[in-house]
């Protein structure tokens, strides 16, 4: 779209000029017009300036990502926690520590992309946990094509019921899955 | 009933798979800060050079950029994906440094001196060709000083478009401007330059 103050006195968007002259696309009035032919000109000479500074070596400092981590890590969101069967209690873990044991755990499995994942302490512990504490996890993912959903999904819970137990000794309360795309192959055509 | 899946073979650990930029960005807005310093390793060269690019001193670039991605952790909650993430990050970034060029130039009261970029002066490496080798760094050399002539609004929105290659549209998404503000910046820009460095042509 053109800017009013910035036309040429030929009526043209001289950033249009420019951009078509990168493509090679000057139209014909393009290449016979001084204005349009001077547009060009000038682009062209601070575009090879700025082609010159793109490529001038720039390094990250080495101390720039483990600053930023320190940082990140020391803000860690605080989340809820759950207490650990452990004789003589006293042991915590966080919902947060519990979502990415079982993210690396369930990074293994190759046909499944985990997107989200959420653990939180179960409101209601089923009967049959005879007081054993249980988590609800709660997951979204892709799965790569074609995929036995039903299949995956079982297998998927059954990885994520182990990691509790033996990572942190809890019980799955229940384990939900939300299949939000599949992972098509890319289009090569 | 579903058997479990079997046991990892003993052995030195599998390689990760890479994870696509979006689920990172998923995962670290859960608070997943091991996806957050995945996030960080991509993206902190370009983020650097941005600042650098800006503030013409490396310390004040690497303040800037650490601060940009400590605030892009704190805000990751909000981002919802209405801009790709590497221009969410552009725009933070560029805040930062302009933020810090103003506290700078308050406490100085003096223009910032582009020519003075340390980091961006390592000599160009290219030129097995001494002539073009010593072409280039001149032409480097004139184009830092006419930078340095450039009001700060102009300069970042034309460093964002011919240096990183951004769109119009992200350059007025980066800069917090409409698009055609930002094409006129742009604009504006590239013609003072090309008439600083009129003996080029």
């Amino acid at each position: 779209m053109a800017i009013s103050d910035t036309i040429l006195p030929c009526g043209r968007d001289p950033l249009e000029v420019a951009d078509h002259a990168r493509a090679g696309r000057l139209d014909e009035h393009e290449r016979s017009c001084p204005y349009c032919q001077s547009a060009a000109a000038e682009a062209g000479l601070v575009r090879r300036a700025a082609g010159e500074l793109a490529g001038a070596p720039v390094d990250a400092p080495a101390t720039l990502l483990p600053g930023i981590m320190r940082t990140v890590w020391a803000e860690l969101r605080s989340t809820d926690t759950v207490a650990l069967p452990v004789t003589g209690g006293g042991v915590l873990v966080t919902t947060l520590a519990i979502a990415a044991a079982l993210r690396h755990a369930l990074d293994d499995l190759p046909e499944l992309t985990i997107h989200s994942c959420s653990a939180d302490t179960a409101d209601q512990p089923s009967p049959e946990a005879h007081g054993a504490p249980e988590v609800s996890v709660h997951i979204t993912a892709t799965a790569t094509y074609p995929a036995q959903l039903p299949g995956l999904a079982g297998t998927c819970r059954q990885l994520t019921a182990d990691t509790l137990q033996t990572q942190f000794g809890l019980r799955p309360h229940r384990v939900d899955i939300d299949f939000i795309d599949l992972d098509l192959p890319e289009d090569t055509s | 009933m579903i058997d479990p899946p079997a046991p990892a073979e003993a052995g030195p650990p599998r390689p990760r798979r890479p994870l696509r930029e979006d689920v990172l960005v998923i995962r670290a807005r859960d608070g997943d800060a091991r996806a957050f310093e995945q996030l960080v390793r991509r993206h902190q060269r370009a983020m650097y050079a941005v600042g650098l690019r800006i503030l013409a001193d490396a310390d004040d670039a690497e303040d800037a950029t650490q601060n940009a991605f400590v605030a892009a952790w704190r805000r990751l909650p909000q981002f919802r994906g209405q801009a790709q993430f590497s221009t969410w990050l552009y725009r933070i970034v560029t805040n930062q440094a302009l933020n810090q060029l103003r506290r700078r130039q308050r406490n100085i009261d003096s223009s910032v001196d582009i020519s003075d970029l340390a980091a961006d002066r390592q000599p160009v490496s290219s030129a097995d060709d001494p002539y073009q080798h010593s072409e280039t760094n001149a032409l480097l050399s004139d184009l830092r000083a006419a930078l340095a002539g450039l009001p700060d609004e102009l300069r970042v929105c034309w460093l964002l478009r011919e240096v990183d290659d951004r769109s119009y549209q992200e350059v007025a998404e980066i800069a917090g401007i409409n698009l055609d503000t930002a094409r006129g910046r742009i604009y504006r820009a590239r013609h003072q330059l090309a008439e600083a460095m009129a003996s080029w042509r």
